[in-house]
């Protein structure tokens, strides 16, 4: 009997590890593949020019990149702070993600791009291609301990520990195993024209903040202390794909947006 | 009870693995490398294949149950020994050209063992020089780059680890857009890449792009996180090489 639970904690594991692999980039290729749909003909050409590839081709590459040793300073620049009343913390937020995005577009905007390196411009773009998606994602708003100190916790799955972060990350592929990017934008790329312009809110990158700082709240009301991702309810679930979905989208049409001024 | 439960226990440890392995690059780099090759026949080749087949290219490259190794010596020429993958398409290439005078299920087994093969034979992993015949079964870690407690190390073969590894970094991708990832990136040297060549200047290539690889392999080794993300490249360009040859190895014999 004992070889028995033996061999089944085996293949749990085997499953499990397989499982966690198979999470790494779906959201950020997904995302990427959407914001790639809504590219200008210029911008889809000079991407392609520069990177040689498709946008989610590299979506994921600061992720997979962070851990060499000269890129470990670049692991800030996968979200922002945000102050207790909602805003964009600037004094925390220049070397993160944020920050970096609005160096890099006005560095790049209104054709400046050209007087650049092809290098510096290929370096640029994939910076934006990563960071500007993975700053709407819900956990990575960095809040304080001081003023939400009922924010640092995680989840249980089956009984056992969670990463609350880890569950959001992924949260665009929950329960959507084997969906390619085609279906994700097929399915949940339902965003009108007057939609898509509430999204841009005219480029305004501070708007931007606060609108993606008011949205992180909704994860913690979502999945509470006392969740068990394995037994959601049904719009408990939906509520989970409801915000990851908006905040995929949004993030999908303001890159294709900062692409498409950069290369007007 | 006590063999029964054993039995029981045995059928899920092979449900478990069969599973991982299904999971593989085994499905999705053949498909990249059928689908790629099946963009690129003349039109009137196409035809005939997918006649041939029943289907596109990229539904027929399922696994033999037989694994085939490219050996090369330690200068990197081909060894032709019994059982090589390069023996094995040639005479593929040679039935299929005789396939006039055979039955037809005979040419369309030809077929699709080519479509396998060619991809097979491009797979870094698939190598075997005569120095280091092992190397295929080398242990060998794959550190997630991580520190303290989440830092994990990936335990598998070489040949596992140029099988999968580097397409999981693209997992989402469908069979399509890998395809044209692999054009926008190689197009421009598809021409050198296949035109002219037999499969015995394949596996000549093949033994320059893995010569130094197979220096450096070790079984036990680590591949640091620097290196792996490095490698990626050469993954993408032996999955372009042998969808483009396999391409112009048909074109050449149904045309």
């Amino acid at each position: 009997m004992n070889k028995r639970l033996l061999i089944c904690t085996l293949v749990a594991v085997l499953f499990a590890s397989f499982e966690a692999q198979a999470w790494g980039g779906y959201g950020h290729g997904a995302i990427a593949y959407v914001a790639e749909q809504h590219l200008t003909p210029e911008a889809k050409e000079k991407c392609r020019h520069y990177l040689k590839h498709t946008l989610p081709w590299y979506a994921s590459w600061m992720d997979h990149w962070r851990a060499v040793p000269p890129f470990h300073p670049t692991n800030a620049w996968h979200g922002f702070s945000a102050t207790a009343d909602g805003q964009v913390n600037w004094e925390k937020s220049n070397g993160k993600a944020m920050g970096e995005i609005m160096r890099i577009f006005r560095t790049m905007e209104n054709g400046k791009y050209k007087q650049l390196p092809d290098s510096l411009v290929r370096h640029n773009l994939l910076i934006l291609v990563h960071a500007l998606p993975d700053m709407h994602c819900p956990v990575h708003v960095g809040f304080s301990k001081k003023d939400f100190p009922h924010y640092k916790y995680n989840l249980t799955r089956k009984g056992k520990p969670y990463k609350f972060h880890a569950f959001w990350d992924g949260s665009p592929a929950f329960e959507r195993k084997g969906w390619t990017f085609e279906r994700y934008a097929k399915e949940v790329d339902k965003i009108t024209p007057k939609q898509a312009k509430k999204i841009i809110k005219k480029g305004n990158f501070t708007a931007w903040g606060e609108d993606i700082i008011k949205q992180a709240h909704r994860c913690f009301q979502i999945t509470t202390k006392d969740k068990d991702i394995a037994y959601l309810t049904a719009e408990e679930k939906q509520a989970v794909h409801d915000l990851a979905d908006e905040m995929a989208m949004k993030s999908a049409y303001r890159l294709a947006y900062v692409l498409n001024e950069i290369f007007k | 009870m006590r063999s029964n439960s054993i039995r029981y226990i045995t059928l899920l440890v092979v449900a478990a693995m069969a599973t991982f392995e299904a999971a593989a690059w085994s499905s999705k780099g053949h498909q990249v490398v059928a689908g790629l090759a099946d963009k690129y026949l003349l039109p009137n080749v196409q035809r005939e294949v997918h006649d041939l087949l029943g289907s596109a290219m990229e539904n027929s490259a399922e696994l033999p149950h037989t694994i085939y190794y490219l050996n090369l010596t330690t200068e990197g020429q081909p060894q032709l020994v019994e059982g090589d993958v390069l023996i094995e398409i040639e005479r593929h290439i040679g039935t299929l050209r005789n396939r006039n005078n055979l039955a037809e299920s005979e040419a369309r087994e030809a077929l699709k063992a080519l479509i396998h093969l060619v991809a097979d034979m491009h797979c870094v992993g698939h190598v075997r020089f005569a120095d280091k015949a092992c190397a295929s079964d080398y242990t060998i870690y794959l550190p997630n780059g991580a520190t303290g407690k989440a830092a994990r190390r990936f335990k598998m073969t070489w040949r596992e680890y140029w099988s999968t590894e580097h397409l999981k970094a693209h997992y989402g991708y469908s069979t399509a857009m890998h395809i044209r990832d692999l054009e926008l990136r190689f197009k421009g040297e598809a021409y050198d890449m296949a035109h002219g060549l037999t499969p015995r200047d394949w596996a000549v290539d093949m033994g320059c792009e893995c010569r130094p690889l197979y220096a450096w392999a070790k079984d036990e080794m680590d591949i640091p996180r620097l290196q792996h993300l490095a490698l990626e490249e050469l993954t993408n360009r032996t999955l372009a090489k042998a969808g483009w040859r396999l391409a112009a190895m048909l074109n050449n014999i149904f045309k």
